[in-house]
């Protein structure tokens, strides 16, 4: 017989509540992987290439990046292109994730109204789905710098670390949106329109060494700005445009949200599911 | 003795089963003059003791509660006032096959629904064969579950689901799956799965299952206890007055 459980009104303690968070998903880290692997087959099911456009995706999207700046404005720059790529790719690991937690409670009402399993594993399975997108997508950065004529230096290995930050971010703010979209259905039309408007302000399309060094500072206080630029330094190995002071910062503010994210999520989804 | 025990559980829902959606709805919401969002009563004060190895059915009419007392001690929703203790491992049998991915065949939809009912892989690969057996799907199971009909699915919904094997188990309107043969294969298995040691708790309309199946029952109307835990009887005459009141 099992162990009794005991469930009173009232919420979890604040301060227990991203330790309770990561309890249950290392229990449930089966299912997490279960449903990733869902997503992977559903997402390119009928596909003639399969999982193959995770990483022809953004062959071509360079394709097209190359087309426009070096073709038709006449910035022949390789670094200029890759720097694009990039933003792209970690822009779209921040953005995706984001807006699929914040649709997850109300996506998998289906389920969660049916079975006890703890609401943050479909959330969590979300944002682990696009990190690995995201990492299949690397892959195909150092053929491409090698195409382009560009060194391919050590610190490139570095560059799925800037997942980890990212990731926790778009967790953070997901898990407190997710919460907020079963409340307000508008949540997630708000959260679309952020995103597509942060598309042009985090410096996917321009980067730290394309605007006046007065503005920089200014420029790092926005944290995916400077996740998109450290990402853009591990092709490089060159940190200078960087301040540590300005990835410290990123870094605890990411960790920051994550926390935030998890102790409104876990205090607040009893409520959230009712409606469901 | 008692596997689930309810002290005074309360539960309330926002109106209407869901959030305010407009913003007329939002702003007089937040600013009732009595300072209250509305809030329907599901289940006040409700009370109640299952032991260790027994059958409870919980009849009412529709919206009475029953389903939600369910969800309770699978500890889908939390209660709002009161305490529930539970002990074992709860599963829930309510729409089955939900979760079902239309585009994965039978066989990955077993280890996906599997891992979400709470079996771990390993158990999943044990039961994968028996499992496949009692859906009676047979070279169907590596198909995409899109090509199956309504029937196959509630089948491998049901095949999964029994073989479990929980401490508690959660039954929620199933019993009808499937055509009248498969329909007798099912119930033969819950009356397995409830002649060991699993504690049962079913909610049904159909008061021959109830008088069936269960050792004692409970009705309830408007989320409050109306008649029982007690002799199964009682609690059907109950639901039966209840219906031909509102009739």
């Amino acid at each position: 017989m099992g162990q009794e459980v005991v469930i009173t009104g009232g919420r979890p303690n604040a301060l227990a509540a991203p330790r309770l968070m990561v309890r249950r998903l290392l229990r449930h880290r089966r299912l997490v992987r279960h449903l990733v692997m869902r997503d992977m087959k559903v997402t390119y099911h009928g596909t003639v290439i399969g999982y193959g456009w995770t990483m022809l995706e953004p062959l071509l999207l360079t394709a097209v990046y190359w087309a426009v700046f070096a073709l038709l404005r006449g910035n022949e720059d390789p670094l200029f292109v890759l720097e694009i790529l990039l933003g792209v790719l970690v822009y779209g690991l921040f953005s995706k994730t984001l807006s699929q937690t914040t649709t997850g409670l109300v996506g998998y009402s289906g389920l969660i109204k049916q079975t006890s399993v703890p609401r943050e594993v479909f959330l969590w399975s979300g944002g682990a789905f696009q990190t690995l997108r995201f990492m299949l997508s690397c892959l195909v950065i150092p053929p491409i710098m090698l195409l382009l004529g560009v060194e391919v230096d050590w610190t490139l290995l570095l560059l799925p670390l800037i997942a980890i930050p990212t990731l926790a971010l778009a967790m953070g703010l997901g898990l407190i949106g997710a919460v907020m979209h079963t409340h307000i259905r508008d949540t997630a039309h708000v959260v679309s329109i952020l995103t597509r408007a942060g598309f042009f302000l985090s410096g996917v399309f321009f980067g730290m060494r394309h605007i006046d060094e007065a503005f920089h500072e200014a420029f790092a206080l926005n944290p995916v700005a400077v996740l998109i630029e450290m990402s853009r330094s591990t092709m490089t190995g060159d940190t200078s445009l960087l301040e540590l002071e300005w990835i410290g910062r990123t870094v605890l503010v990411c960790l920051g949200v994550l926390v935030l994210g998890s102790i409104v999520f876990v205090r607040r989804e009893a409520e959230a599911v009712k409606h469901l | 003795m008692s596997v689930i025990q309810f002290q005074d559980v309360t539960l309330d829902f926002p109106v209407k089963g869901g959030a305010p959606t407009y913003l007329k709805e939002q702003v007089t919401g937040r600013f009732r003059m009595d300072g209250r969002r509305s809030r329907f009563r599901a289940l006040d004060k409700v009370n109640l003791d299952v032991e260790r190895g027994e059958i409870l059915g919980i009849v009412g009419p529709n919206g009475a509660g029953k389903s939600t007392i369910l969800r309770l001690i699978a500890g889908i929703y939390r209660p709002d006032a009161g305490t529930i203790r539970t002990r074992g491992r709860c599963v829930l049998l309510a729409g089955i096959g939900t979760g079902f991915q239309s585009h994965l065949s039978g066989r990955e939809n077993i280890k996906l629904n599997g891992s979400i009912l709470g079996l771990t892989d390993r158990e999943v690969t044990e039961r994968m064969e028996d499992i496949i057996a009692f859906s009676e799907l047979g070279d169907h199971i590596d198909q995409p579950i899109r090509t199956y009909s309504m029937g196959m699915k509630a089948r491998l919904g049901f095949a999964v689901a029994a073989h479990l094997e929980p401490e508690v188990l959660l039954i929620d309107e199933v019993m009808a799956v499937g055509d009248a043969a498969f329909r007798r294969k099912c119930q033969a298995r819950i009356r397995e799965m409830v002649g060991g040691e699993t504690t049962v708790v079913i909610v049904s309309h159909n008061m021959n299952t109830v008088s069936d199946f269960c050792d004692r029952a409970l009705c309830i109307h408007h989320g409050k206890v109306a008649a029982g835990p007690g002799p199964v009887n009682d609690a059907i005459a109950m639901y039966e007055g209840l219906l031909a009141e509102e009739e």
